[in-house]
């Protein structure tokens, strides 16, 4: 005995179908799904283009010292910023932890110890261009040394690196201190970003170095400086 | 006539869209979905201990919207087969989720009572110690009616142990809620309820203690406006304390009144209508110790509620709506900042206290229509609009200053569901708008003397989201041993991001502050897979997938970081009955990232993948059974360098290697007692090979070990054992190498007691 199959309406799923089909239409006829067109990067003044590298550590870091010979011209921001994880593109965020040192004697001065984030290391980096009698002839390097420890390599795409900066401005310093660094590797782009910079100043100058050793304060310093709170 | 017939085109085609454009109702689809769209969901669910079985898991969630791990959790959560949660869900007229919240507070109700005589006493006791902190509760229930009278209450305490460092913190809470009810008839009743909650935090010797006793009287009605037209009305109110959370803010005290009610229509059978809601008023003062005392007014509303028109025909609509409103008040103690007289650089603190409104507020309504033609297939169409606002106070230097946020969200999809010619067809289209204001601080370079200075400043910006995605599925079993399956999806996202005030630009002489990065974020994908079944013992699945990323920052200054990723993965699954209590299956994957870098080609990347997973589930007695499950990752990755004959070849510059195996060993004697060992065993490698051989650059072996047991069994006859109890123990030892010479670090280890124990007695 053969089972009888169900009637059903005529047409009915194609009609369904069609009535889909002229839904989506209704947003026309160009692709909905077309990305907008991006700039091409900055050429603009005819200056440096910084090859960004951020597929090692040390990529990375180079990257960042590049960015600081750029003087924030070309791509010299973007280089910059895109050696520190971005919680709105990537799947880590950034922080930075200030010198406790100069946290104290910040707050002693007044300042707002601001939490950090990747807007305020944006000006910050506009900031270092600015201390120290800037010239337009100047010419800005930052040397990383290795600060005696071994990195560590977590394991899973962390790595923790212990290094000194030193910024200078010509021949004179302007920054100065010591960074443990921790390093994550974004899964789907395999970019080695910065996502933990924990500050410290170097103990031969302290928190507030005298006026003839001001070169040497630290990145914690100088950020809570840059705020201008 | 006609030109007045197209003018009115617009307006019909958009009455036609928001008529389409529905939520589906609540109600569960009915079990007629055809096997083949579900040919895939997992019966190893089934597995779950708890005596509760989840057939039908994947359909129900699919009809109810929601996930099925979330369906699956709330069957546990509340101990209920799926079937009486769904059944429990439609008669209380409520949201499956929400089924123990409305459980609980109905045991409240003197109205809800079936019973003219009830006594009924439950004891909890449960012990919960993990690695960093240990919690004891312990809980009593008491019930008591006796004819109109009615009496409940439930009582908690509850101690947290917390271990941080060298110090050990303690929070004890206890919460009691007593109720007394009189019923004068099936439709009104009174009575009284006392809440007390005491809370004491000590951590690093500051100890911390909050308590609050809410008395209030409640009036319980149900109501009837016409045949099939009612609902109920609950009124409560009386004194209320509210304590300070927190060190600047004040407590409150004063008077309320609480109401709550619901309105229902079940009169045709083409149209029913739910909606309820909850408002509040208080009157009052807030008093911050030994400061200021300000009087205050509290008003919160909630009001949400659903129409759903055509239930059972083949074209239903359904509309819900919420609204909510929150004013209350509270008194705050502000710091500003202030700098001396005459430009001194000195600075000095100005204390204020001050009475602060946040007002916040939410509007929301989502519709849809769902149509079905005789069995073969569905297309649902929704549309959803939203819109809140929040005033919310923020303490900065230079005082408190309100800041509104506003958020606003219009979306609609389109859903289609069809079974032809022995296709199964499944397709859905979403497009959503969510936009955002809200105030943002950021730094601005501003020309100063030939450099630079930075200035911060407050400002608004607004950003625009929009997300779209078009998937679609097809399956067929093309024989009675094959099934064929493809599906695709393509979506994308883009945000813009744009300042929306100009106040600012007085404190940067008129130098704009840049906004966000505008980005577009594009993927699709599809999958094509075969499934091969000759018998119940063995099948197989072979698939490939290929997806396209594309992330994209618009602006110049950031384009140079713009990349495409094309991913490449084919898998080949299978399983193997080997005995009746023996089955091994296995998972083989091979996967390729490559990263294409628009303006860098010479950083292009190839990300490789090779993976397989081992598995065997062994019923070794009736008592015993065991699994086994060896992972083993290989990852090379690199660049491309240009080879003598001036091609680009892929360049291995690091690789790693990860294994883990673990194990799960269960005997159970009885089926109230269990013991249970998880042995897991890892090593990863990784090695750089920038010098052209292979260095290792660092090693890592761990080994983890969790031992313990579990019990559901009767002490009593009134008495309940459960829960489990497990010691852990972990130890890891890391090795890195400095120019291949290892350099040992410290191994660490640790164990510690984990697990739940609950004793549970009932009268």
């Amino acid at each position: 005995m053969t089972r009888r199959p169900t009637p059903h309406p005529a047409g009915s799923p194609a009609t369904l179908a069609v009535c889909a089909l002229a839904l989506l239409a209704l947003s026309g006829c160009h692709n909905p799904f077309m990305p907008a067109e991006a700039q091409p990067p900055a050429t603009d003044t005819g200056t440096i283009q910084v090859a960004t590298d951020y597929a090692t550590r040390e990529g990375t870091l180079t990257t960042i010292a590049e960015a600081i010979f750029a003087k924030a011209q070309g791509n010299g921001q973007s280089a910059y910023l895109g050696a520190f994880a971005d919680t709105s593109v990537d799947e880590f965020g950034f922080t930075v932890v200030f010198d406790p040192d100069v946290f104290a004697e910040r707050t002693q001065a007044g300042k707002t110890i601001p939490i950090w984030n990747r807007s305020y290391e944006s000006a910050f980096y506009r900031y270092l261009f600015t201390i120290a009698s800037p010239t337009s002839e100047a010419q800005y390097s930052l040397k990383w040394t290795s600060d005696g420890v071994d990195d560590v390599d977590e394991g899973a795409g962390v790595a923790t690196l212990y290094r000194q900066y030193e910024v200078k401005k010509d021949d004179d310093t302007i920054a100065f201190g010591h960074a443990t660094l921790t390093m994550r590797r974004t899964a789907p782009t395999s970019r080695w970003l910065i996502t933990h910079w924990e500050d410290h100043v170097d103990a031969a100058y302290g928190p507030d170095p005298p006026p003839d050793k001001a070169g040497f304060r630290s990145f914690s310093r100088l950020r809570i400086d840059s705020t201008g709170q | 006539m006609l030109r007045r017939l197209a003018r009115l085109l617009p307006a019909a085609l958009l009455l036609g869209l928001a008529a389409l454009s529905l939520t589906p109702p609540v109600r569960a689809q009915t079990p007629a979905s055809p096997g083949a769209r579900f040919a895939f969901a997992d019966t190893t669910l089934l597995r779950d201990t708890l005596d509760l079985h989840f057939d039908g898991l994947f359909e129900l969630a699919d009809s109810l919207r929601i996930t099925p791990d979330s369906l699956r959790a709330y069957a546990i959560r509340y101990d209920m087969p799926l079937s009486r949660l769904v059944f429990l869900a439609d008669s209380l007229g409520t949201r499956v989720d929400s089924v123990g919240t409305v459980f609980t507070r109905e045991q409240f109700n003197p109205l809800a009572r079936r019973t003219d005589r009830l006594t009924s006493f439950r004891y909890e006791s449960t012990y919960t110690p993990a690695r960093q902190s240990a919690a004891w509760g312990n809980s009593v229930t008491a019930d008591l009616v006796r004819g109109p009278a009615t009496l409940h209450n439930a009582t908690v305490v509850r101690v947290d142990r917390i271990i941080g460092g060298s110090t050990i913190g303690f929070t004890r809470s206890n919460n009691s809620s007593t109720e007394a009810g009189w019923r004068f008839s099936p439709n009104l009743a009174a009575g009284g309820r006392v809440n007390y909650t005491r809370t004491e935090n000590d951590q690093l010797g500051s100890k911390r203690v909050t308590q609050n006793t809410d008395l209030q009287g409640s009036l319980r009605g149900r109501y009837s406006l016409a045949p099939h037209l009612g609902g109920d009305l609950n009124f409560f109110g009386g004194p209320f304390n509210e304590p300070s959370n927190s060190l600047s803010s004040g407590s409150k005290q004063g008077i309320g009144t609480q109401v709550d009610g619901r309105l229902q229509y079940t009169g045709t059978s083409w149209i029913t209508m739910d909606n309820h809601g909850t408002g509040s008023v208080r009157f009052g003062h807030a008093t911050i110790p030994a400061r200021a005392r300000f009087p205050t007014q509290d008003l919160r509303y909630n009001l949400q509620g659903n129409v759903s028109m055509w239930p059972s025909s083949p074209a239903s609509v359904t509309v819900n709506y919420a609204l909510n409103g929150d004013h209350t008040e509270r008194a705050s103690t502000t710091t500003q900042y202030v700098t001396g007289p005459g430009g001194s650089t000195d600075v000095d603190t100005l204390v204020t206290d001050r009475l602060l409104s946040e007002p916040s507020g939410t509007a929301s309504v989502d519709a849809a229509t769902q149509s079905s033609a005789g069995g073969r297939g569905t297309l649902t169409l929704s549309a959803n609009l939203s819109r809140s606002t929040r005033l919310l106070a923020s303490e900065r230097t230079s005082g408190l200053v309100l800041d509104r946020s506003l958020s606003r969200d219009a979306g609609f999809s389109v859903d289609g569901q069809l079974n032809m010619w022995g296709w199964s067809l499944d397709a859905q289209f979403n497009e959503d708008h969510p936009s955002d204001e809200n105030p943002r601080t950021g730094a601005v370079s501003v020309p100063v003397d030939g450099g630079f200075d930075a200035v911060t400043v407050d400002y608004r910006e607004r950003s625009r989201i929009l997300n779209r995605s078009i998937s679609a599925q097809a399956t067929r079993a093309l024989t009675s041993h094959l099934t064929f399956r493809a599906r695709g999806n393509v979506s994308l996202t883009q945000n813009r991001y744009a300042v929306v005030d100009n106040a600012y630009l007085a404190e940067t002489d008129g130098v704009p502050v840049k906004p966000g990065d505008a980005q577009d974020n594009y993927r699709q994908s599809y999958r094509i897979e075969g499934t091969y079944m000759p018998s119940s013992r063995f099948s197989t699945t072979v698939g490939l997938q290929v997806s396209r990323v594309t992330q994209l920052l618009l602006d110049a200054l950031r384009s140079i970081s713009n990349k495409e990723d094309r991913v490449y993965t084919t898998d080949w699954v299978w399983t193997y009955r080997l005995f009746a209590g023996l089955t091994a299956n296995q998972r083989n994957q091979i996967n390729a990232t490559y990263t294409n870098n628009i303006y860098h080609p010479q950083n292009n990347r190839l990300v490789l993948s090779y993976s397989t997973v081992t598995t065997l589930n062994a019923t070794l007695t009736r008592h015993l059974t065991a699994d086994l499950t060896h992972n083993t990752i290989y990852g090379p990755n690199g660049g491309y360098a240009v080879a003598v004959d001036g091609l680009q070849y892929f360049s291995v510059s690091d690789a790693t290697r990860d294994y883990t195996l673990s194990g799960r060993l269960n005997y159970t004697p009885t089926p109230a007692f269990t013991l249970t060992l998880f042995p897991t065993y890892r090593a990863n490698e990784r090695e750089d090979r920038t010098g052209g051989i292979n260095v290792t650059t660092s090693t890592r072996a761990q080994l983890d070990m969790s031992a313990g047991a579990s019990l559901n069994t009767n002490v009593t006859e009134r008495a309940r054992l459960t829960g489990s109890i497990y010691r852990n123990f972990s130890s890891r030892r890391d090795v890195t190498y400095r120019a291949g010479v290892p350099n040992y670090q410290p191994s660490s280890a640790y164990d510690y007691w984990s697990g739940s124990l609950q004793l549970s007695w009932q009268l």
